[in-house]
């Protein structure tokens, strides 16, 4: 007993010698001092990500690195980097590291329904141009909805989120609806899809009685029928804005104020459509150059300047002309300044290269969604420099006739992939679900690049899909979608390869704050124990 | 076989006296035999019977597994095809609970509330466009039922996936009897069994009904009673009552499980297999280990606990209690025939060993719907429904590359175009 007593004071004094010399490496030590001592509050405070095998997307694998991270950013990636003095230190040994993912389809997460700004009040009702010039993004922003924890539980730490009604899954929108419908803002108007409800109520769950519900179990059925070129519908653009989940922290959630020049399906298919949006956009051309402003930015991610949050433009709020369409002017010049891009869903052959077409014609950036025959046209996906948002499960099936050269193919990521077009990944539904069903709402995210790597993409195409690409699409690929020097620090502690449908995230960071811990916010049981 | 024959016997005498176009499980002297004997060399043979294999030869003859084990302990004859796929692993056709893809659509009768009458095994359509995909996501096997719009469906049957007559695809007809209870068919409205008293009354009064018939049936033809008049109506319940085929449950909640241990079980005396049991019902596991009452969970994979908020999961939940014949299913359509594997995959991200995941996709199933000695693994003399992967089942990464239904190749990528 005596010498064992002996035996640890001795361990012990040879462990404070130790941290004494070797000051930089005590991190444990150090952690403490930091944040037991107010004096080191006030210094630039300094987290370090050691040890995990860092996939840093842009490039390569670092394995057993380092991340600092200082203000919010990202302050020096790699295996030498020295942990300085004070700095927290997240131990990520046996683990893996990758960027936040960045959700390009999001809908009713962060942005909720609030007591701010009801219709019929504060110059709100009158739909349109006015709509838009009123109602702010910032004042709809939930930064404790409980869906950023769960977005967060599978990665999520950035979403382009759909703030306009949705007309593309359920029931479709109609002529006449508000022009632009505001969740939480706008009253909800018919024929817009309703939020998926998120308490689940014992026995409500079988009340539905919808076509595209089961027969059996009155759960909804996603279509699989051959695709039908969309008809024609209203060229209003919908909205999204670009949040952080930044739970409880609400200065650092909204990145851009508009993500998108959205259009329906349909918007652009009729003659007519297309006519008045040539000329939309040459007029706003036109007055643009007459105007002060700066025409023909480079489009160069360098050269392009923006605010330091990427929102509340000037532009915002002038929605002075209207184009007939129903986008305000406004909308139309962040297209045309190619500060957004026109995103728009095009599931036949021919509708991918009219609005391909189009985009060339008109000089705007595109991305398509939903793509179902885009393998087909891969190739000119690919010259044109397109990037697509796919959902590699979406499976509809070949017209009569056409059996290998129509519908959907498990094989598009693949086939995207050798063509040189870029993709980024939707899952199958944009929000999150709790009534039960595993793995196919907006938390099956990662999943659905899982099944990317499945149609022949290699992992590190999935992994930038879910990533860079996305970032890219946003214009946002020198703040998100890579671990690099200078980028938002937006990091993922995970337990396993990130393709890994067993991989956890242990710990998520945004903007340098830890903002979601697998132990600490009880969304999933604890690890272990689980299962005999 | 004896099960198989006597059914059979039983159809066509169904069959004969009615003219139906279907002669389910025809006696008569089969058709001359074209499938060629098959070797398949395989990396790695998940048999779901025991240890996996490592470098192992399958032989097959007559739609049969003639032979299973170590490379260099199987002597493949001359006359074989054989077949490499020494980089892949093999493991049985997946087997589905709960299916509404094998055949036209028109899943629910909605006149009556109890329609034991009803069977639909007329409806099959052998290689349906669903059914294609769901081979290329490797399922071989399915429990067709009718819907829940009412609180007695009607009859299923069981069947492969594979290409050929409904005489040659279905496995089993009756293969099991569907009861609804609770959810769907309280959608109905006004008439008895739209609320949950009723339903159990309507369910329970159609059962003993059918019980009386089997009986009488029975004494007959134990000689111990007269021959009973044929009711049409009634006559599947034989093999039910008989205890030679199951009743699968749409039932989920613990109230409803509750319910149907205690009148189809207890009572009834059925063999009952939980078809759904999502929600809290993994909390009444202790009544259903009991019993050794089968659960096929899903397609609900979690919920959300009420007091906890975390999101738990079903079939880990039921696993962690003591469940032993466990699996899953998919409702298919609601989620589509060939993601069956995915909903075990799910179930493993929710805390299930990789292991069992694997069994609930096959022998646990087979066990289940009381087909175990023809599929749900690879052994001497079962049939052989083999799919060749590129990996784990479980992981959506890897993919399906070749299928076998009874020792013919119906699904190939090398020749097909990939589906799944």
């Amino acid at each position: 007993m005596q010498t064992r007593t002996a035996g640890i004071s001795r361990v012990l004094g040879w462990l404070l010698v130790v941290v004494f010399l070797h000051a930089p490496g005590a991190v444990l030590a150090q952690e403490k001092a930091s944040e037991d001592t107010p004096a080191d509050v006030a210094r630039v405070s300094v987290t370090a990500i050691v040890g995990g095998d860092i996939h840093t997307v842009s490039g390569g694998v670092i394995r057993g690195g380092t991340v600092l991270v200082s203000e919010g950013k990202i302050l020096e990636v790699g295996q030498n980097v020295v942990v300085p003095e004070g700095a927290r230190v997240l131990d990520a040994y046996g683990r893996v590291v990758t960027p936040g993912f960045v959700a390009i389809s999001m809908t009713g997460v962060g942005a909720r329904a609030t007591q701010a700004g009801s219709p019929g009040e504060g110059g709100g009702g009158d739909g349109g141009a006015a709509t838009a010039a009123t109602n702010k993004v910032a004042d709809i922003l939930d930064p404790f909805d409980r869906n950023i924890k769960y977005s967060l539980s599978v990665g999520i730490t950035t979403g382009c989120v759909q703030l306009s009604a949705s007309n593309r899954r359920g029931r479709r929108g109609r002529d006449g609806a508000p022009a632009e419908f505001f969740l939480g803002v706008d009253q909800d108007p018919d024929g817009v899809e309703a939020p998926e409800e998120e308490e689940h109520r014992p026995g409500e769950e079988f009340l539905d009685d919808e076509d595209s519900t089961c027969g059996c179990c009155g759960l909804t059925v996603l279509p699989t029928e051959p695709i039908v070129p969309a008809r024609p519908a209203p060229s209003t653009p919908r909205r999204h804005a670009v949040l952080k989940m930044s739970y409880g922290q609400l200065d650092s959630m909204l990145v851009k104020e508009h993500a998108f020049y959205d259009l329906a399906p349909g918007a652009l298919a009729s003659s007519e459509s297309r006519y008045q949006w040539r000329a939309d956009i040459k007029r706003v051309r036109k007055s643009m150059a007459m105007s002060q402003e700066q025409p023909g930015r480079e489009r160069e991610s360098g050269e392009r300047s923006r605010s330091s949050d990427g929102s509340r433009r000037p532009g915002t709020g002038g929605g002075r002309g209207r184009s007939s369409g129903g986008g305000s002017d406004a909308d139309l010049l962040r297209l045309i300044k190619k500060e957004v891009s026109l995103r728009t869903q095009a599931n036949t052959v021919d509708e991918i290269r009219d609005m391909i077409d189009l985009a060339t014609e008109l000089d705007y950036d595109l991305v398509l969604e939903s793509v179902i025959e885009g393998w087909i046209v891969a190739s000119e996906l690919g010259q044109s420099k397109v990037p697509v948002i796919l959902t590699p499960r979406s499976r509809r099936q070949p017209r009569t006739g056409l059996e290998d050269r129509s519908g959907s193919s498990i094989e598009s990521s693949g086939i995207f992939e050798k063509a040189g077009v870029s993709f980024a990944l939707a899952a199958l539904s944009s929000s999150v679900n709790l009534n039960g069903i595993a793995g196919r709402d907006l938390l099956s995210l990662p999943l659905e690049a899982a099944f990317a790597v499945r149609g022949g993409a290699s992992e590190e195409a999935a992994l930038s899909s879910l990533t860079m690409v996305p970032a890219r699409m946003l214009h946002l690929e020198d703040r998100i979608g890579s671990i690099e020097v200078g980028k938002d620090a937006d990091l993922l502690i995970l337990t396993g390869p990130p393709l890994d449908y067993r991989t956890y995230v242990e710990t998520a960071m945004v903007g340098g704050r830890v903002s979601y811990e697998r132990e600490k916010d009880g969304i999933y049981p604890p690890r272990g124990g689980s299962s005999r | 076989m004896t099960r198989r024959s006597t059914l059979g016997i039983r159809n066509l005498t169904i069959a004969a006296f009615f003219g139906c176009l279907v002669a389910v499980q025809a006696a008569a002297a089969p058709p001359k035999d074209d499938r060629p004997p098959l070797a398949i060399l395989v990396g790695k043979i998940l048999t779901c019977a025991g240890e996996p294999v490592t470098n192992g030869t399958i032989l097959i003859k007559a739609g049969k597994i003639e032979a299973l084990g170590l490379r260099s302990e199987i002597t493949i004859p001359p006359e074989y095809q054989v077949i490499d796929q020494s980089s892949r692993f093999a493991m049985p056709g997946l087997i589905e609970a709960h299916s509404h893809v094998g055949g036209s659509g028109d899943l629910n009768e909605m006149v009556y509330q109890t329609n034991p009458e009803l069977r639909n095994w007329d409806q099959v359509i052998p290689h349906n466009e669903r059914l294609k995909v769901a081979l290329a996501g490797g399922v071989t096997t399915i429990c067709f039922i009718p819907g829940s719009g009412t609180n007695m469906g009607g009859f299923g049957a069981l069947m492969k996936t594979g290409p050929g007559a409904p005489e040659d695809v279905i496995l089993r007809a009756p293969g099991v009897l569907k009861i609804a209870q609770a959810g769907n068919p309280e959608r109905r409205g006004g008439e008895t069994g739209s609320g949950r008293m009723g339903m159990n009354y309507v369910v329970r009064q159609q059962l003993a009904e059918g019980r009386e018939y089997v009986e009488k049936w029975d004494a007959f033809e134990d000689g111990s009673g007269p021959e009973p008049d044929l009711d049409l109506r009634l006559e599947n319940f034989k093999p039910l009552f008989r205890r030679e085929i199951p009743v699968v449950v749409h039932t989920q909640q613990y109230q409803v499980i509750q319910s149907t241990i205690r009148m189809l079980h207890d009572e009834m005396k059925l063999k009952v297999v939980i078809d759904h049991g999502t929600f809290d019902s993994y909390k009444l596991t202790d009544e259903l280990v009991r019993r050794n009452i089968p659960v096929m969970a899903g397609p609900r994979g979690f919920l959300r606990d009420r007091d906890t908020g975390l999101l738990m999961g079903i079939v880990s939940e039921y696993d962690r209690r003591g469940i032993s014949i466990l699996g899953v299913n998919t409702d298919a359509p609601v989620i589509p025939q060939e993601e069956l594997f995915f909903q075990a995959s799910m179930a493993v991200r929710y805390g299930w060993s990789e292991e069992r995941a694997i069994l609930g996709l096959t022998i646990q199933v087979a066990k289940a719907l009381m087909i175990e000695d023809r599929v749900g693994s690879l052994e001497v003399g079962k049939d052989a429904d083999i799919l060749i992967t590129t990996g784990s089942i479980l992981d959506p990464r890897h993919y399906v590359t070749q299928v076998f239904v009874d020792g013919r190749s119906v699904y190939d990528v090398k020749k097909d175009r990939r589906r799944f």
